[in-house]
């Protein structure tokens, strides 16, 4: 079942928003860090497992757009991750699979895994191989400073982030959660260097059991003008998924 | 000079068609080995020069530690211990270079361009500048933070000219997305379409980027004096290092791959294992050869291909000689009556024929390579235009050529023995005609 | 004193299935410096004795002993030699070797032996006999450079270069016209009488028969008539 809980586009996120800086935590403010831990709970599975079907639309100004179709297992209990590109027919077969702490790329023309990293971007895209797995925030990051603001008609905390420790994606960035209900509706992600490199939104959520998911967010990039991502979640499924999945040899079987 | 030498060499001049046709199907084969080797060996030799330019050396030290978090951060820590093992081989070592590298994408507008920059430490290396054919601006600045050098061809792609600001986005050490503003100071030839030519930038400057401090660096970057020692230089090396610092073992990995990965920033830090964790700097090593393995194994197949065809049109050639040989023995068959008559022994007959392929192999195989050299003088004249992938291949934009005589000589004994071996038929015929048997034949 | 003996000599040859019987039981003796003509009509064997005597083939029968030497126990190798140091030859074809000049083909079997004179005396020796036979002037010239008589001229100085005790002559005369022929003919009668040397010629011209003082007439492979000129035969 899929519930919409915010019709606002893409383009009213990026709407004026006003934000008042607050020096300090004043009171009645929220536990920040539960804050983040639950935004995490929200997007990770821990009890059961995850799939659905992605539909990358990539906007790229010198190349043009282009569209992929990959299909994505998850098992976070496990922290283990497999995607598959469905679409287009040059990339099909290709996988990432996230077993025992490492990332692996398999390219089915040399029928060879190769050794990937979370950190690196999908297949080109502006979303990056972790924007699919394990959700981990409130681990990764401690909150500097805090400010109100609305983003549309979303009342939201605004949120510095910075990284508690060096192996994260980003060195810091900057959330938008709402008061509301604790989602997470954008993200700006900064280099070690201070420079904008990419702003998320996360437009829509969808109900499933009794989770909501966001099945629509797009990616910006902040470096190339007018390069954008845009995911598109569907078919999306709590149920269990064969444990054979998660292995190295099922990619290479669904590639025969 | 013996006799049976003397009347061959005035045989062969007997039917000049025959001869011609025999020593130039000869010479064609030569032609054919000699140029393929020689060009291959030009190339190897080329290639080998132009790589160890692009890569910085002849041997790639890279250091690695293992974080907090578990993950190996590609940096030398303490490169004490290995500084000292090459201190006591400095007689074997022409110049050491420290480097950090960053694999990442140069962004300028909405062109993107994968590329590798390269840190050099400028004021250590003041000859650095002279190793670069500088194609626009000027090297002068090179040492000032954020100053770039780029492969004309990928600045090119980019539209990027000199003396105009672009942005590089990569890792960091820990795999922290990093992006800097660098400026564009000059081009120099180069191929980054190969994924050899690299970016240069300060050594502080590709070290910000890695977020490492100014003082710090990847890799040790070792020219010996002799690049034909390198294997025999680095395992003494490895040897010496052995129980002073931790070392990553040589043979379980692609070395091309553990080049991406370590040396170029690759993919961010990789996890180690509980059981493989190690203390300090681990060092790792790739060498020229490493790098080379693939390209050097392609060139020695087409080495042996070449070879190959040199073998199957010695054999055609052979077949020809011992057919030419079978009819010359018929239509001398009164001749060789004589010969026995006047005192020539069997041996002295047999020998006329061997003595007389060998001159027509001889006569074939020495146009053939001057045939071979000539061509390839003559293509020598001709300057390629450079930052293309072939000219990786070229020696400052010529063919490169370099003519093994070794080679050469193997070959030249091949084609002896394989002109004997087909003249023995004909020859041994010929000794064994009964005299007067043979001068009852039409003169 | 014999130079050469043939004792009841026989040679077949195999012709398809049969055999031909060419020389059927030949009993000779020819002494040092005969000139000698071996004289008989078209297939009475002529040619197969001159190879029997000059060592190119090998009787079936009977023995031939040259220089006091039986050449039936010999090896090739053996037989080579003794023609090289006891015999000259003078073909009717001529048989000069074509890629060599004049100079080179009379020097040629100086050359050949395991005792090659020294070069100021090979050049001496050559020289004499290019000029006693008259074609210092030709001396470089290639062998299809000569006339007919020219050609044999050079054949007799080669057959002479090695001082062989006997000179076998196979029809000398047959390829040129008559007045080169009594030329050729003279010349090796000098030869004969200035070195000593034995010349055994074989001919069917009854002209040049006349000439030698040691006819040896053969029919049908038997020795048919044989007589000394001034002595008993």
């Amino acid at each position: 079942m899929r519930l919409r809980v915010f019709a606002a586009s893409a383009l009213a996120l990026l709407s004026v928003l006003r934000a008042a800086p607050l020096a300090a935590q004043a009171p009645g403010t929220p536990d920040f860090n539960a804050l983040l831990a639950a935004v995490d709970r929200r997007t990770n599975y821990g009890a059961s497992d995850f799939s659905a079907r992605l539909t990358l639309v990539s906007e790229d100004p010198s190349e043009g757009t282009e569209t992929r179709n990959v299909r994505v297992f998850r098992r976070d209990r496990a922290d283990t991750l497999l995607l598959l590109v469905l679409k287009p027919e040059s990339e099909l077969g290709q996988g990432y699979l996230r077993v025992d702490d490492s990332l692996w790329f398999y390219d089915p023309e040399s029928r060879k895994f190769t050794h990937s990293s979370v950190k690196e971007n999908f297949q080109g895209t502006d979303a990056k191989n972790s924007d699919f797995g394990l959700s981990s925030l409130a681990e990764d990051y401690a909150v500097a400073a805090h400010a109100e603001g609305r983003l549309g008609p979303h009342e939201t905390w605004i949120l510095d982030l910075k990284a508690r420790h060096d192996e994260t994606a980003y060195a810091s960035k900057k959330v938008w959660i709402t008061k509301k209900d604790g989602l997470l509706l954008k993200s700006e992600d900064y280099s070690l260097s201070g420079r904008l490199l990419r702003t998320a939104y996360y437009t829509s959520y969808a109900r499933v059991g009794s989770s909501l998911v966001c099945d629509r967010f797009t990616y910006v990039d902040a470096l190339v003008p007018g390069k954008k991502t845009s995911i598109l979640m569907e078919e999306i499924s709590l149920r269990p998924v064969p444990d054979e999945v998660f292995t190295k040899a099922y990619v290479e079987r669904v590639n025969r | 000079m013996n006799q049976s030498m003397r009347i061959a060499v005035r045989n062969v001049g007997r039917q000049k068609k025959r001869t011609v046709l025999l020593a130039g199907a000869v010479g064609l084969g030569f032609f054919i080995i000699t140029l393929s080797g020689s060009l291959l060996g030009g190339i190897a030799v080329s290639a080998r020069r132009n790589f160890s330019a692009a890569f910085g050396g002849h041997l790639y030290f890279s250091g690695s530690v293992v974080s907090d978090r578990g993950s190996e951060i590609a940096v030398m820590a303490d490169p004490g211990p290995l500084e000292s093992v090459l201190a006591a081989r400095s007689r074997e070592i022409a110049s050491i270079h420290r480097r950090s590298a960053a694999a990442g994408t140069l962004i300028f507008g909405p062109r993107e361009l994968r590329q590798t920059l390269t840190g050099v430490d400028f004021v250590r290396e003041p000859d650095f500048a002279g190793g670069l054919r500088i194609v626009s601006g000027s090297l002068d600045r090179r040492a000032e933070p954020g100053a770039l050098v780029l492969p004309a061809d990928a600045a090119d792609r980019l539209g990027v000219r000199t003396g105009e600001a672009l942005l590089f986005r990569a890792s960091t050490v820990h795999g922290q997305r990093n992006v800097t503003e660098l400026v564009l100071i000059a081009t120099y030839e180069g191929q980054s379409g190969f994924g050899v030519s690299a970016g240069y930038a300060s050594l502080g400057t590709v070290n910000s980027l890695l977020g490492l401090g100014s003082g710090e660096f990847q890799t040790l970057n070792v020219w010996l004096q002799d690049d034909r020692t390198i294997d025999a230089t680095a395992e003494r090396i490895l040897a010496d290092l052995a129980g002073r610092a931790p070392l990553e073992p040589r043979e379980d990995e692609d070395p091309m791959r553990r080049m991406a990965d370590r040396l170029l920033g690759g993919s961010g830090p990789r996890s180690v294992g509980d059981g493989e964790r190690w203390e300090g700097t681990r060092y790792g090593l790739a060498t020229l050869n490493d790098l080379m393995a693939q390209f050097t194994s392609i060139l020695s197949i087409a080495d042996a291909l070449s070879f190959w065809v040199f073998l199957i049109l010695l054999a055609i050639t052979m077949v020809g000689i011992l057919n030419s040989y079978r009819m010359v023995v018929v239509e001398r068959t009164a001749e060789i009556g004589t010969l026995r008559a006047l005192g020539l022994q069997k041996t002295g007959v047999r020998n006329v024929f061997l003595w007389e392929a060998l001159f027509v192999s001889l006569y074939g195989a020495l146009a053939g390579l001057a045939a071979a050299l000539a061509v390839l003088a003559l293509a020598r004249t001709a300057v390629l235009p450079g930052g293309t992938v072939l000219s990786f291949f070229l020696d400052s934009g010529r063919i490169p050529f370099a003519v093994n005589p070794l080679e050469t000589g193997r070959n030249l004994v091949l084609l002896c023995v394989a002109s004997l071996a087909a003249a023995s038929f004909p020859a041994r015929a010929a000794s064994r005609l009964p005299p007067a048997a043979a001068l009852r034949a039409a003169y | 004193m014999a130079i050469l003996q043939l004792s009841d000599v026989h040679k077949t040859y195999p012709l398809g299935k049969t055999e031909v019987h060419a020389v059927r039981g030949v009993s000779l003796e020819i002494r040092k410096g005969d000139f000698v003509s071996i004289a008989g009509p078209s297939g009475s064997g002529k040619s197969t004795i001159l190879n029997l005597i000059g060592c190119i083939d090998r009787p079936s029968a009977g023995s031939v002993r040259l220089g006091g030497v039986d050449t039936a126990g010999l090896s090739d190798r053996e037989l080579t030699r003794l023609r090289h140091r006891v015999l000259g030859f003078i073909f009717q074809s001529f048989n000069l070797i074509t890629v060599l000049d004049v100079y080179e083909n009379v020097e040629f079997p100086l050359l050949l032996g395991r005792d090659v004179p020294k070069p100021a005396e090979r050049r001496e020796r050559v020289r004499r006999l290019i000029r006693e036979v008259g074609l210092e002037q030709w001396e470089r010239h290639k062998a299809n450079e000569l006339s007919g008589g020219q050609r044999q001229r050079v054949a007799i100085a080669r057959a002479l270069v090695t001082r062989p005790e006997v000179v076998l002559a196979d029809e000398p005369t047959a390829n040129l016209d008559s007045a080169t022929g009594e030329s050729i003919l003279a010349l090796m009668q000098t030869m004969n009488r200035e070195f000593g040397t034995t010349f055994i010629f074989s001919t069917h011209d009854a002209k040049i028969v006349d000439l030698a003082d040691h006819v040896v007439r053969l029919k049908d492979g038997l020795v048919a008539e044989e007589f000394r000129r001034g002595g008993a035969a």
